[in-house]
This record gives structure tokens, C-alpha cells and sequence, in this order.
């Protein structure tokens, strides 16, 4: 029973953390979806346009397709990127990496909110619940989890250098708590990343009829 | 001793009657310092993009009806318009954060000459055998005065002109924090002067407890960071409830600590029931008969 009551424990210690990131994304995915489908509503002939640049767009990215491990694969390690990707771990830089993590709940936001509001337009909204939802459930709690991971360690390790630069003794236990957590919170969104991975590659794309 | 004793407690009558000029209670419509930014982000932005689309279909003459000079002039309308608003939201913002500060250090000031008042009051009407509990007050008063030192608030109001993103989240993180060392250093003032009040005689009662704010500032800091500045709401808020509610509740804990050390009045008789009439009250309240003060 104890592993369960030090997880438990760990998610009510981060409960302010998971809540906040959550409204936070939710909110940025709502007001975008309702603009992009203001914007789209009122002028129409933007359709066309948004799907020209879609249509460019995956002549440059080289999208396997579904039903295989190469999607998966792709699919999987792009959404764990913070943890492997050296373009992207300096997210990991105490303090200075949260202004990032910030610029990317905002950019993730607008696009699956603007997605989602653009797919309803031009497919019906029957679509996209087909498309996002399967593998929604799992990457959206995941990527709040990684986020909120993330946030603990800045927490943590900010708190530890300033005690460290100003002179005074590292609190250990609480360090040590911290870290905890962020091992906690990441490898759950890894395996929830995985589970949503899997979905996306070979799931929602029997729903969407592929 | 008595007339130093009595000037002692006028002086404490006094501190307490000025914090209605010291702990100066904001309203929440000082919410829009942190909501009309994003409004107007919003508007802006939609402004420029409806008449950039709504242009798109009939450019392609210079000058003529929804050609580029027109489209261009309306760009400039909406440009200046924001200007003008942006402006105006960080002088509303200065003046916020001006107030934040201010009634900060005018709080903390007056409390520190209150508490240092109250600690000499104490030790010369002090009868009982000497405690600790007396120079522990003066302690912690002159403690106060080392470290709860003002911070400029008319600098940080320029600032925020100029760097608000980085001075709002300086001055909310010093608020917060300042907020936090106070209560527990107020805490520990009350647990003393609780003990103090019964040597000196009082009825053994205990303070009104005081709300704690155990706010983490780091924590708050980097989630404003880490949610792209939408957490910047609710902290504004936070730093307007969290310091309205301590004032509420100094107050209170003020005119409980000014009537245990005030002497009480006595009470005269009334001259046709021979009842208790209070002082100053002009009718028995038993027969209610007149009575001459």
C-alpha cells in the first residue's frame, strides 16, 4: 500500500500545480477555438486558404502512415521530446525554462483549440470528436501531468540554488520531496504519452475510416 | 508614572484611530490592472484581422474605396487606438501597484510604532514579577523595524511604465512574500502579548486568531510563467484579498487589545431604583427614569 499512498500523496501536494495548468489550457484552447470559428464563420473563403497551407505543409513533413510503428514511433517521441530532445530539454534551465514551457501552452492551445474549431467547420464536428477524442483523453492529461512535472522542478531547483546563493543550507527532505514528484508526475505522462501514441497510430485512424 | 502611562495609551488610542489612513482596503475593480491588457490584446488583434480579411476581396486599386490607402488608414486608426489604450492601462497599472506599496509600508509602519508603544506600555504597568513576554514584544517590534523596511513605492510605479512585465512580477513576489513573514512574525507577536495582557492583569481572554496567508511566492511566480501570464489574474487578486483580509483582521485584533488595557469606567446608581446606570447614559436602563450626568 505504500507506493499508492506516496502517489497519492504526491498528486495532492500537486494538485495547485495540475489545476492551474489545466484551466490555463483549457481556457487558451476554448478562447481559440471560438475565434477561429468567429473568423472562419465571418469569412468563409479563408477555408480554402487554411487548407492550401495544410496541403503545403505535409509535403515537407514526412508523415508515415497509419497503422505502423513508424507513426507510432513518431508520434510518441515528439511528444516526449522534453525529456530526449536536445533542442528542447533546455526546458529543464531553472527558472529560465518556464517563460518557454509558458510560450508553449499558449502555441499548443491555439493550435489544437483552432484545429478542433476548423475541422467542426469543414468536417462537422462529428469528425472531430472522432478524431481527437480517442487520443485526447490520454494526451491532454499527459501533457498537463509533463507540464505540471516541470513546473515542480522548477519549483524545486530554483528554490535550492537561491538558498544555495544566498547562503544559507539546502532544506534536503524538501528537495528531496520535490524531485520525487517530478519523477512521479513525468513517468506517468510518459506512460500516458504512450498510451495516446499508440491510439493515435493505430486507433483513431480505424474511427476516422483510413 | 501614571501621566507616562497615561500619555502611553493615548498615543496607542491614537495609532489605532489612524489606520483608517494606513490600511487602506482596495476594491476589486482594481482587477481590470491585470484583465483589460488581454481584453485589448484580444480586440486589437481582431480589429486588424477583420479589416485585413474584410479588405482582401477588393484590393487592388491605390486609393479608391477598398483599395490600400483606405485599408492602411484604418490599420493606423487601430494602431493609434491601441496605443493610446496601452498607455492608459499602465497608468492605471502604476497607480495599483503605487497603492499596493504604499499601504504596505504605511501598515507596516504604524504597526511597528503601535507594537513598540504597546511593548513600553506593558513594562511600566507592568505589577507582576518580570517575564519574558514583555521584552519579546519589544523584540519582535524592533525586529519589524529591521526588516519590514519600506519599499519605494513611487519607483516601482515608474517602472511598471516602463518594464511592466518584469516589475509586476517583482512587486507581487515581494508582496506576497512580505505578506507571509509578517503574519508569522504576527503570530508570534500575539502568542507574547496574549501572555502579556493576562500578567498585566486583563481577564484571561484569548486575541481574535487572525487569517494566514501561507502563500508560496516562487511557486505562484513560476506558474505565471509557466501558464504565459494567465496565473497573473488570479495572484492580482490574491494580493488584494490576501492584505484587505489582514487589515479586517488587525483591526479587530487592535480594538479587542485597546479595551483589555483601557480602565474600565465605573458605573454609577440610579438615584430612584438604585439599579446600575452606565456612564454617561442619560435614563436608567431598569426603570428608566431621567438621570442628571
Amino acid at each position: 500500500m505504500q507506493p499508492f499512498a506516496e502517489i497519492f500523496a504526491s498528486f495532492k501536494r500537486n494538485r495547485l500545480l495540475i489545476a492551474v495548468i489545466a484551466v490555463a489550457f483549457f481556457t487558451i484552447l476554448i478562447v481559440s477555438g471560438i475565434v477561429t470559428y468567429a473568423i472562419l464563420l465571418t469569412s468563409p473563403e479563408l477555408i480554402k486558404e487554411f487548407q492550401s497551407v495544410i496541403g503545403e505543409s505535409r509535403t515537407y513533413i514526412a508523415i508515415p502512415p497509419p497503422y505502423t510503428n513508424d507513426l507510432y514511433r513518431l508520434i510518441f517521441l515528439n511528444n516526449i521530446a522534453h525529456f530526449w530532445n536536445p533542442e528542447r530539454v533546455w526546458v529543464w534551465i531553472p527558472l529560465i525554462g518556464a517563460i518557454s514551457l509558458g510560450y508553449e501552452l499558449l502555441l499548443n492551445g491555439i493550435v489544437i483549440g483552432g484545429i478542433a474549431s476548423f475541422t467542426s467547420v469543414t468536417k462537422g464536428p462529428m469528425f472531430t470528436v472522432a478524431g481527437l477524442t480517442p487520443h485526447g483523453v490520454f494526451e491532454i492529461p499527459a501533457f498537463i501531468l509533463e507540464f505540471s512535472g516541470l513546473a515542480r522542478w522548477h519549483v524545486t531547483m530554483t528554490r535550492a540554488i537561491y538558498s544555495k546563493l544566498s547562503g544559507r543550507t539546502i532544506d534536503r527532505p524538501l528537495l528531496v520531496e520535490g524531485l520525487k514528484d517530478v519523477l512521479l508526475l513525468s513517468l506517468f505522462s510518459v506512460v500516458l504519452f504512450a498510451v495516446a501514441a499508440y491510439v493515435e497510430a493505430f486507433i483513431t485512424p480505424r474511427f476516422l475510416g483510413l | 508614572m501614571p501621566a507616562q502611562s497615561e500619555y502611553m495609551l493615548a498615543r496607542i488610542e491614537e495609532l489605532v484611530g489612524r489606520r483608517h489612513l494606513t490600511d487602506r482596503r482596495m476594491g476589486y475593480i482594481w482587477m481590470l490592472v491585470p484583465i483589460l491588457p488581454i481584453l485589448l490584446g484580444i480586440a486589437v488583434a481582431a480589429s486588424i484581422a477583420g479589416i485585413i480579411i474584410s479588405s482582401l476581396p477588393q484590393l487592388g486599386t491605390v486609393s479608391g474605396p477598398g483599395g490600400v490607402v483606405p485599408l492602411v488608414a484604418q490599420i493606423i486608426g487601430v494602431y493609434a487606438f491601441a496605443i493610446i489604450s496601452v498607455y492608459a492601462i499602465l497608468l492605471i497599472g502604476a497607480i495599483a501597484i503605487y497603492y499596493l506599496l504604499d499601504r504596505r509600508n504605511n501598515h507596516f509602519k504604524r504597526q511597528q510604532q503601535l507594537y513598540k508603544t504597546l511593548a513600553k506600555y506593558l513594562s511600566t504597568n507592568l505589577t507582576a514579577a518580570p517575564s519574558p513576554n514583555v521584552p519579546k514584544l519589544s523584540q519582535l517590534a524592533e525586529d519589524s523595524m529591521f526588516e519590514e523596511q519600506d519599499r519605494p513605492a513611487g519607483l516601482w510605479a515608474i517602472l511598471y511604465v516602463f518594464v511592466t512585465p518584469i516589475t509586476s512580477l517583482i512587486v507581487a513576489y515581494d508582496l506576497t512574500l512580505d505578506m507571509r513573514r509578517h503574519e508569522e512574525r504576527q503570530s508570534t507577536y500575539q502568542t507574547a502579548l496574549t501572555n502579556a495582557l493576562a500578567e498585566f492583569g486583563t481577564q484571561p481572554q484569548s486575541l481574535p486568531s487572525p487569517k494566514t496567508h501561507k502563500r508560496d511566492a516562487l511557486l505562484y511566480l513560476i506558474l505565471t510563467a509557466i501558464t504565459a501570464g494567465l496565473f497573473w489574474i488570479y495572484w492580482f487578486y490574491i494580493l488584494l484579498k490576501d492584505y484587505n483580509e489582514h487589515f479586517r483582521d488587525q483591526a479587530l485584533e487592535e480594538d479587542t487589545v485597546l479595551t483589555l488595557l483601557k480602565p474600565r469606567k465605573p458605573s454609577t446608581v440610579c438615584q430612584a431604583c438604585g439599579g446600575p446606570v452606565p456612564e454617561g447614559s442619560r435614563f436608567c436602563p431598569s426603570c428608566g427614569k431621567p438621570q442628571t450626568i
